[in-house]
């Protein structure tokens, strides 16, 4: 299952999720785990070989991020300076770049009264400390920034929303207040995959958890059940289990 | 552009900032009044519409660039385009091949100003359109896709010539070079008007927004669900659109189209976007500082010409300008960003 055009790139295998309405599962994972590999998996960002998604009981094949979009997936991507904010554009722009569909008329042209209504209101909710709309957003903290993305996808009433390392970056106060957001888009009903190598983080807002390494999930529990010691166990290479399967192919 | 209000609610005004928005105007402003002083009559209407005039055919391209270089994206191959564009309007709107008819005067067989307006813009989209198709999906970058095209372009201009030119129009196509409306030469109206509508597609239409965030940051663009190749795709072709509106009233204006016109014109018109404050490395920029970057040059060649001052003395001044503007605002920027 090597991919020729990237022979370096984390394969996945056997991984097998479930994800449901209204939960926030976390997916714990160290760098090289294959986490935001299957994130960008699902959203269309990369290619998948095989394998199926499926999302309402319907099988889903999002080629790009605009497929996914549009079947109502969202993905917060790890890297926001390089992935997710267009640094010298104001924070208007920042916002409302995913559902320009939504703040146009038929014609094309942005209805900006209503855009700029709803960047007020989420600039309320999400409590985004901001001078004005035209700032560019490079001028924001990194806690305020990841709201103002959080924001951009809650513009299109997302289904699933992806969220990979959402805290990184963000100072403590901000980190918190991160974690109450996601609570609360669960709670309305969005199903959230929370990818994180924080794990005080993974247990702090996951009903369910699951791990992986090396490209494969390694195990599953209840969020109220895990603990740090359980998850550690599960996401570190198990060298001696490695040693034993290096002889195997030899 | 941020404005004085906003700058207020962040808590005093950032003359900086200010600076940033409006210091290339200024700047034009000051070119005139030192000019106006230099030589009272450079201020003469009859001048002012000659400056227009003059302006209209590099800025009609460099409107369209502005889009281009707000993706950051580069368009060289525009000079050549536009001799080809010409090209080809000569032969519609004579009706043959440039060899037999290069020495009729007579428009009578041809198809006519309109058949050969359309022909330029035509052509001139479509080859905006393979040039973005190379970027995009050959993933060339646009420097070389357009260095490449500067001399296919000039090359398919001599051959369809025969290197030499196609001269003779009739008055309903000559009017589009020559005629005004009122006191106003029919270019600069020309200009204006696909200013206006340049400056509101950037500025208000989902398209607009979609370029400057391509251009911002293509792979979070590409996130956000935009289809960027379509996109970049799309800028070239309005280069190209407008390369060839500016050759059909090049054309009209000289009675003739040139196989050598539009050399070194890339650079006139790279220079009035950079001028005029679009970044180089895309998603900042307006059609508004374009209009004020193409009138500076404008201003700029005029006012030394009516001063004498010799055309290499120009093509000095021009270059000095220009990579002092681009520092003035590197310069402007590193303050507000601290």
């Amino acid at each position: 299952m090597r991919d020729p055009q990237a022979p370096h790139a984390i394969v996945l295998e056997g991984v097998d999720l479930d994800l449901k309405a209204g939960e926030i599962l976390g997916v714990a994972g160290l760098v090289g785990s294959g986490r935001t590999e299957l994130a960008r998996a699902i959203f269309g960002a990369d290619r998948i070989a095989a394998g199926t998604i499926t999302l309402d009981g319907k099988t889903i094949a999002p080629e790009t991020p605009a497929d996914a979009i549009a079947l109502g997936i969202g993905l917060v991507p790890e890297d926001r300076k390089h992935q997710a904010i267009f640094a010298a554009l104001g924070i208007l722009t920042n916002f409302s770049i995913a559902a320009l569909g939504r703040y146009s008329n038929a014609a094309g042209f942005m209805t900006e009264r209503r855009e700029r209504e709803a960047l007020a209101s989420y600039r309320k909710t999400l409590s985004i400390r901001m001078a004005s709309p035209e700032q560019p957003i490079e001028g924001l903290s990194g806690g305020n920034q990841q709201k103002v993305i959080l924001a951009r996808w809650l513009a299109r009433d997302p289904k699933v929303l992806i969220v990979d390392e959402p805290t990184r970056g963000v100072d403590v106060g901000a980190k918190a207040e991160v974690h109450q957001i996601l609570v609360q888009l669960a709670a309305r009903g969005i199903a959230i995959m929370m990818i994180s190598s924080e794990l005080p983080e993974v247990l702090a807002v996951s009903d369910r958890i699951v791990t992986m390494r090396r490209g494969r999930i390694t195990g599953e529990m209840p969020g109220i059940e895990a603990t740090e010691e359980k998850l550690m166990e599960l996401m570190a290479l198990d060298q001696k289990q490695e040693a034993q399967n290096r002889e195997a192919m030899q | 552009m941020t404005s004085a209000t906003e700058q207020n609610q962040r808590g005093g005004i950032n003359i900086a900032r200010l600076l940033m928005s409006f210091g290339p105007l200024m700047f034009l402003a000051l070119l005139i009044v030192v000019f106006t002083v230099l030589k009272p009559s450079f201020i003469d209407p009859i001048n002012i519409f000659n400056i227009m005039r003059q302006i209209s055919i590099t800025g009609l391209i460099a409107l369209g660039m502005t889009f281009v270089i707000l993706t950051a994206g580069i368009d060289l191959s525009v000079g050549s385009l536009l001799a080809f564009c010409g090209m080809v309007a000569a032969v519609v709107a004579k009706g043959g091949t440039a060899n037999t008819l290069s020495l009729s005067t007579s428009g009578t067989q041809g198809y006519g100003w309109f058949a050969a307006l359309l022909a330029a813009v035509v052509i001139g989209a479509l080859a905006g359109g393979v040039q973005g198709f190379a970027i995009t999906r050959l993933k060339v970058p646009p420097f070389v896709v357009t260095l490449g095209g500067l001399t296919v372009f000039r090359g398919l201009t001599l051959t369809i010539s025969n290197g030499g030119p196609i001269s003779g129009f009739d008055a309903s196509m000559r009017w589009f070079g020559t005629g005004l409306i009122g006191p106003v030469p029919v270019p600069a109206i020309i200009f204006a008007a696909a200013a206006i509508l340049c400056h509101i597609v950037l500025r208000y239409t989902r398209y607009g927004r979609a370029v400057y965030a391509v251009g911002g940051n293509a792979e979070a663009a590409r996130l956000s669900g935009l289809r960027v190749d379509r996109i970049l795709i799309s800028v070239y072709v309005i280069v190209g659109f407008f390369a060839g509106l500016a050759a059909f009233v090049l054309s009209a204006r000289l009675n003739s189209s040139e196989a050598v016109a539009g050399i070194g014109y890339e650079l006139t018109v790279i220079s009035a976007v950079v001028i005029g404050g679009t970044s180089l490395f895309g998603g900042i920029g307006s059609v508004g500082g374009t209009v004020v970057g193409a009138a500076l040059i404008g201003v700029l060649q005029n006012g030394l010409q009516f001063n004498n001052v010799s055309s290499y003395t120009q093509s000095i001044v021009i270059g000095l300008i220009l990579i002092l503007a681009v520092a003035f605002d590197r310069w402007l920027k590193s303050r507000v960003r601290r």
